[in-house]
């Protein structure tokens, strides 16, 4: 079947429904009575082709009865006024039947949040609410429909077509259609003024997408060569850049369409067209809800901004045309209202203990979950510690600029013995509550990765660390500190920034080392600085702290290659430049980075799953590790996350990472205030 | 006419001091490395998502940052003199002087309550302890005053805020309970404010209030210690009558003339608190523009409170000047 | 000046000679000094507050930046005297000690265990430190034989706060020292040459300072301390924040050099000086400059509060002095926050230190006013 093609097999997407939704009344025809809420927890005998969700169509069959749609009380006014259509109108002809974790909800309530800038990292409320053509589901491998009803690849996964569900529309009520598909792609993503050249994801091969329209809920995206990473991305990694957007509403702002654009943009105080239209429209969904103008664009999230962003909160309410309902025919979402306060970090914390937040993951430290955990009752909330990040992990520059430097960052010998001279269990249990996992930093939950693979040169081993430092030639000097082959004592300069790193880790590694005959001298800095000396080879160690799950680590290959990130490289930029630019600058990589280049190319074009696939993951690990590019220190990091006892079909958390927007799975959607 | 000339000297030098000072801030805030598109990636990055150097460079490019800093001044305060506009936030996406609308009323208030504040407590406090020099109260409020003067008040803020929480369960972050925030104004709206008010104006106060009462006590004493006060004591006035109608007035007079300069120190105290408690006055979001350079927000900030700088020491000039008839008006 | 000062000592009948008739300036401010109680006091907690840093390593049972990963986030250790079994002792001692972690909330919980005694002695042998960085030693003041003794507790990765605390003293004093001399160089030169040569340059330069004045500060603290190179070691950003502080204190100053300047220079003994052939450098260092002194004094130890409390403000903002370098700034900064607060508030020491040395400083520079002027009543006290 050709949903299915992402190298699981139906079965295996079946057998892991079994565990969720089956039971053992499979062979029932008439499942359910009309209007009776189906759940997670009691299925009743529904079965469905994907887990948590069901096309209506299909619970029809399996119910015999027809859903009856209601909605909202909040929204009964504006329809008794005419002012809104009834809810049969406003869903999709076809819309996607939710199925809860606990229970059918009732309406109403404000989910109260906070963050620390209408536009950052620590925002659960801009995350949420993103729907784009697919999802992944609770598995963490399963891709699923979402806005899209339905997909088929062709034979060698260079074409990829949509189906949208019919009568799906905008929450101002206008319909969206592939035009709004075709607009995102050929009048934005590929418009030389907006943007330089096609963002990556759009560009494959070297070429960019071709979007065609088929009909108006069907459309094809085609690319030079192989993607088959792309449903991954827009399900993970991409989850914030839907390929879509309202084509009618942005007609008027662009160029394109209106030849007045730029000089209406320039009456109005902008510098020319792409100035204003850069405000009014973003890749990034959070960048949009900052302005007053989003109160006025459509979008086909679960909320949509009621109050814009003062310099303290905003506000969203129910979009009255969301395209999901429950099993027992209700609208989607439950929730009235989210309003989200901009906080600093300290008076996020106290805005939990006074329970005035309810629902929180993102900024929230480890270090100050006994606080939390202690004033559970008072604050009315329950503290859960879903496994989190990769943790902090340090790469020595071994393209360094000074030569001194490079060739001992470049011996893997020293990368080992450094590695070997930290006593992962110390610090583990010194900043992180003994919850983390000493391990190398690799890529979590893959099937390609070995727990040898995980333990590799972790153990604490002064001895060897001494004697491979001893091996090199770095002989001790009489204070205790090695001295580099230029005769001078060894100092490693270690310049972070807080973003990877706290103070506190950076001491008790630089202790670590010390006691080797390393020296360290460190630094906090901007992270702003760290980068700009990444790029310019000039950090003795940069940082990163975690890394793309393995299931996106294909739509992600380049974070497991040097120079492993784009914006702030670990090492290895002149490789990088030596590659881009066909061997006429830059260096020429070593044999062993030389093929990661390779493979990470050749994995680009691969089925997830597939035996070449799991080799090539296999391969990158092995290089990765035997050259010690990466030190990994603790992982498995857990991130507290606070949730309201209040708030109910919140469902158990697998994952913390930012493929998924923070916690996952999570269906927000469905939630809603029990007693 | 020497007033009316020294009014217009101060005027134009006030002028001259904040075009100057918009310089110098223009130039210090983009002095440290970086500038708000790094400061952009850096948060963006930390959602994990994947910002390319070449949308860095984009985004460098369409904010004008790449143009030299005398070319964005020159911009920037041609819009404030000629149009009145203090230019664009990047980071909220919203005119400067929306969000400085958004913000400067509170700040004000929060200054002048402050100011209520310290002067309402200072003066009965200094007058109690000139009157009644060396006594228990007198020697336990300056050491009070000088504990106020010595802790740093952010400190102060943080430990008052905690305790507030855990003892009142009094919210956080803002003038208003959540449950206010966006209601209009009502008496029950205005008990909440009041409840949230006192901590920030406790917090900024202590310090000047711990000045203000050593001046009070240190002037009043000088002007209990002359001859009249003793010739009118020997014959006879009340003694309470006595200090209220001579000798308090009079010592009032330099005590009110600083008012002025008692404002910028709230004005300049201000931000630190404002940061450590939230409070959705300027203070965090000078601070936020500074650390992302956000140029235009970090840089019309500058010039506001620059500009209540120099107001509040001209208010201060022209105060003492028409209090003390011995203080000459000279350049 | 002088003559004004012993006048109010005649009342006061004295046999012989007067002490004051043939008493400097100097001893004339110490002996009313000495008068004022609370000053004296001051200067004695001063005089404690430097020993300690400078001595630090010797008070400091642990060397800077030792970890005790047995006893992390843990509370302050209790000296006790005396124990139900034995009655009052003369050696004091310690409990044995123990930190469980809360299997629910992951707090640190401790546990005394009063079965075990560890007495504490002085004087003993432990961690090596360097002395002024030139002898080695490795004597210190008190210290335990097995359990450690961490007076002020310790911090979430295990380090003894007292030791910090101490070494934090040696530096903030010294940031407040380093920063009032420079301010007061860059004072009295500017207000000097102000002063001296009056007219234009005189207008220039209190042009200047007010224009310095109305600059915010806290933007000139974040952009100054921002733009020291990063390459810097932490001695040398120390110093260089020390600076960028004293670029912002010499204004005050200058204009009390100047205005006492002003003041002086048109008096008989400047006129006279001149009149027998004195150049004007041996008139400003010899005459002019010491007629004044005490009140720049006074101005300066006014001013070392000013710049411990901006230290500890830029600490917070994370501008100013950073880990690992250990200032009462830097102590305090790790404890801005809830947790600490409410879990660890023994990390608020540092902050008592910052008030009692702020404390000091005002009543020395109190009693310094109040001995240098000349004009100040003889009140008793």
């Amino acid at each position: 079947m050709s949903k299915n093609v992402l190298g699981y097999s139906s079965t295996t997407a079946r057998s892991c429904l079994l565990g969720l939704i089956f039971s053992a009344l499979a062979g029932l025809t008439l499942v359910a009575s009309a209007q009776e809420c189906i759940t997670v927890a009691a299925p009743n005998g529904l079965t469905a082709e994907w887990p948590q969700q069901l096309e209506l169509a299909e619970l029809e069959a399996q119910t015999g009865s027809s859903l009856t749609f209601s909605d909202n009380p909040l929204f009964a006014q504006a329809v008794a006024a005419g002012q809104l259509p009834p809810v049969d109108e406003r869903l999709p002809a076809e819309p996607l039947v939710v199925i809860p974790y606990e229970s059918c909800g009732v309406y109403g309530g404000s989910l109260r949040g906070t963050s620390r800038a209408p536009e950052s990292g620590t925002s659960e409320f801009l995350s949420w609410r993103q729907v784009n053509l697919v999802r992944m589901s609770d598995d963490l491998r399963t891709i699923v429909p979402n806005v899209a009803k339905s997909w088929t690849w062709n034979d060698d996964l260079s074409a990829i077509t949509f189906v949208l569900r019919e009568g799906h529309k905008w929450s101002d009520g206008s319909p969206f259609t592939a035009d709004d598909v075709v607009f995102y792609i050929d009048d934005l993503v590929k418009n030389q003024e907006l943007h330089g050249t096609v963002p990556a994801p759009w560009l494959v091969a070297g070429e960019p997408v071709v979007v065609e329209k088929v009909d108006d809920l069907t459309f094809t995206f085609r690319f030079a060569a192989p993607n088959p990473g792309l449903l991954h991305y827009f399900a993970t990694g991409g989850s914030y850049f839907a390929p879509y957007a309202p084509a009618e509403h942005y007609k008027p702002y662009h160029i394109s369409y209106n030849q007045n654009a730029d000089q209406e943009a320039r009456d109005a105080g902008f510098d020319g067209w792409t100035q204003r239209f850069g405000q009014i429209w973003d890749k990034w969904k959070d960048a949009e809800v900052l302005t007053a103008h989003a109160l006025t664009r459509p979008t086909l999230e679960s909320h949509v901004l009621e109050i814009e962003a003062d310099t303290q909160r905003r506000v969203f309410v129910a979009n009255p045309y969301y395209f999901k309902v429950d099993t027992r025919g209700q609208q989607l979402p439950y929730v009235d209202r989210h309003i989200e306060r901009f906080l600093d970090p300290e008076l996020n914390i106290l805005a939990i203990l006074n329970g005035e937040v309810h629902q929180k993951a993102q900024g929230v430290r480890l270090a100050d979950y006994p606080l939390l955990k202690e004033n559970e009752a008072a604050g009315g909330y329950a503290m859960r510690l879903p496994p989190g990040s990769v943790g902090s992990h340090i790469a020595f520059n071994i393209t360094h600029r000074d030569p001194v430097l490079r060739q001992i960052y470049g011996d893997v010998r020293f990368r080992q013995a450094m590695s070997l001279a930290i006593d992962r269990d110390e610090l583990n249990e010194t900043l992180y509550f003994g919850l983390g996992t000493p391990k190398q930093a690799l890529p979590p939950k893959s099937p390609f990765t070995t727990d040898a693979d995980r333990n590799y040169m972790i153990d604490f081993d002064v001895d060897r660390a001494n004697a491979l430092l001893d091996e090199m030639g770095m002989a001790r000097g009489s204070d205790g500190r090695r001295v580099r082959p230029d005769g001078r004592p060894m100092q490693i300069l270690w310049e972070y920034s807080s973003q990877f790193a706290s103070p506190e880790l950076v001491q008790l590694v630089s202790d670590y080392w010390r006691d080797v005959g390393i020296s360290v001298q460190s630094r906090e800095i901007t992270s702003a600085l760290t980068r700009e000396k990444a790029w310019n080879n000039e950090n003795d160690i940069n940082m990163e702290w975690d890394a793309p799950y393995e299931p996106n680590l294909i739509s992600q290959i380049n974070y497991y290659i040097p120079p492993y990130t784009d914006i702030g490289p670990l090492f290895g930029v002149p490789w990088l430049n030596w590659i881009n630019s066909g061997g006429s600058e830059g260096e020429k990589p070593p044999p062993w980075a030389a093929r990661m280049f390779e493979l990470a190319e050749e994995w680009r074009s691969i089925q997830p799953g597939t035996e070449r696939y799991l080799e090539i993951g296999r391969e990158l690990v092995q290089i990765n590790l035997e050259n010690m590019t990466i030190i990994g220190l603790v992982s498995n990091l857990p991130g507290p996350t606070v949730v309201a006892d209040s708030l109910r079909n919140v469902t158990e958390w697998q994952v913390q990472h930012f493929n998924y927007g923070r916690t996952y799975p999570v269906r927000p959607d469905q939630w809603y205030f029990g007693n | 006419m020497n007033v009316l000339r020294f009014l217009g000297f101060r005027l134009l030098s006030m002028v001259g001091t904040l075009l100057a000072v918009s310089v110098v801030a223009f130039v210090i805030i983009q002095l440290p490395p970086g500038d708000f598109a790094d400061a952009y990636v850096a948060q963006k990055n930390q959602t994990g998502a994947a910002f390319t150097q070449a949308e860095l460079l984009n985004l460098r490019h369409n904010l004008g940052l790449d143009r030299p800093w005398y070319v964005q001044y020159l911009s920037w305060i041609s819009g404030i003199f000629l149009r009145l506009d203090f230019g664009f936030s990047w980071e909220w996406q919203r005119p400067v002087s929306e969000l400085i609308a958004d913000r400067l009323p509170l700040t004000l208030a929060l200054a002048f309550s402050t100011l209520l504040f310290m002067y309402g407590i200072a003066l009965p406090i200094g007058i109690y302890s000139a009157v009644r020099q060396y006594s228990i109260a007198d020697h336990s409020f300056s050491l009070i005053g000088y504990i106020g003067l010595a802790t740093p008040n952010f400190l102060l803020a943080l430990i008052m805020m905690y305790f507030g929480q855990q003892w009142f369960g009094q919210s956080v972050g803002g003038l208003f309970s959540p449950h206010f925030e966006g209601q209009p104004f009502t008496w029950a709206k205005f008990i909440d404010l009041l409840a949230h008010l006192w901590v920030p104006v406790v917090v900024l106060g202590t310090a000047g209030t711990a000045f203000l009462v050593r001046s009070m006590r240190a002037v009043l004493l000088d002007e209990l210690d002359k001859m009249y006060v003793v010739a009118a004591r020997a014959g006879g006035i009340h003694p309470l009558r006595l200090l209220i109608k001579y000798p308090v007035r009079l010592a009032l007079i330099p005590i009110v003339a600083t008012l002025g300069w008692r404002l910028t120190y709230v004005i300049s105290g201000a931000p630190i608190v404002g940061v450590v408690m939230g409070l959705p006055d300027t203070g965090p979001l000078f601070l936020k523009s500074l650390l992302n350079q956000d140029m235009q927000l970090a840089g019309a900030l500058v010039f506001i409170f620059c500009a209540l700088t120099v107001i509040g020491t001209f208010v201060s000039d022209i105060l003492l000047a028409l209090l003390d008839p011995r203080i000459q008006l000279s350049g | 000046m002088k003559a004004a000062a012993s006048a109010r000592f005649l009342t006061q009948p004295r046999g012989r000679v007067r002490r004051t008739d043939s008493a400097t300036q100097w001893q004339l401010i110490w002996w009313r000094f000495k008068r004022h109680r609370i000053a004296l006091t001051g200067l004695v907690v001063l005089g404690m507050l430097t020993c300690l840093g400078l001595f630090a390593g010797f008070f400091a049972p642990y060397a800077s930046g030792t970890r005790n990963a047995q006893y992390l986030s843990g509370p302050p250790t209790v000296v006790r005297w005396s124990d139900r079994e034995s009655g009052l002792q003369l050696r004091p001692f310690i409990y044995g000690r123990d930190l469980t972690r809360d299997p629910v909330t992951l707090r640190m919980i401790p546990t005394v265990d009063r079965s075990e005694k560890w007495p504490i002695y002085f004087f003993v042998r432990g961690q090596e430190y360097k002395f002024w960085g030139l002898l080695r030693t490795n004597i210190h003041l008190f210290g335990t034989e097995s359990e450690t003794i961490h007076l002020f507790g310790t911090d979430s990765i295990g380090r003894d706060i007292f030791s910090r605390t101490l070494y934090a003293t040696r530096v903030s004093l010294s940031v407040g020292a380093v920063g009032v001399l420079v301010a007061f160089v860059l004072g009295s030169i500017i207000g000097g040459i102000a002063g001296l040569y009056g007219g234009v340059v005189d207008s220039a330069i209190m042009r200047l300072i007010e224009f310095i004045r109305s600059i915010p500060t806290l933007p000139l603290w974040m952009a100054l301390s921002a733009a020291v190179p990063r390459d810097w070691t932490p001695l040398q950003t120390y110093l260089a924040i020390t600076v960028i502080l004293a670029l912002i204190g010499w204004t005050w100053l200058a204009r009390t050099v100047r205005s006492k300047l002003l003041s002086v220079r048109h008096e008989d003994f400047v006129l006279a000086a001149r009149l027998s052939g004195c150049s004007d450098a041996r008139i400003i260092g010899r005459h002019l400059l010491p007629s004044f002194m005490s009140y720049l004094i006074v101005d300066m130890t006014i001013a070392f509060p000013e710049i411990l409390l901006a230290e500890t403000a830029l600490s917070f903002l994370g501008l100013g002095l950073r880990e690992p370098v250990e200032s009462w700034g830097v102590l305090l900064y790790a404890a801005q926050n809830v947790r600490s607060i409410a879990h660890m508030p023994w990390l608020l020491i540092p902050g008592i230190f910052v008030i009692i040395a702020v404390l000091a400083f005002s009543f020395v520079g109190d009693g310094l006013r109040d001995a240098a002027d000349p004009y100040a009543k003889e009140t008793s006290k």
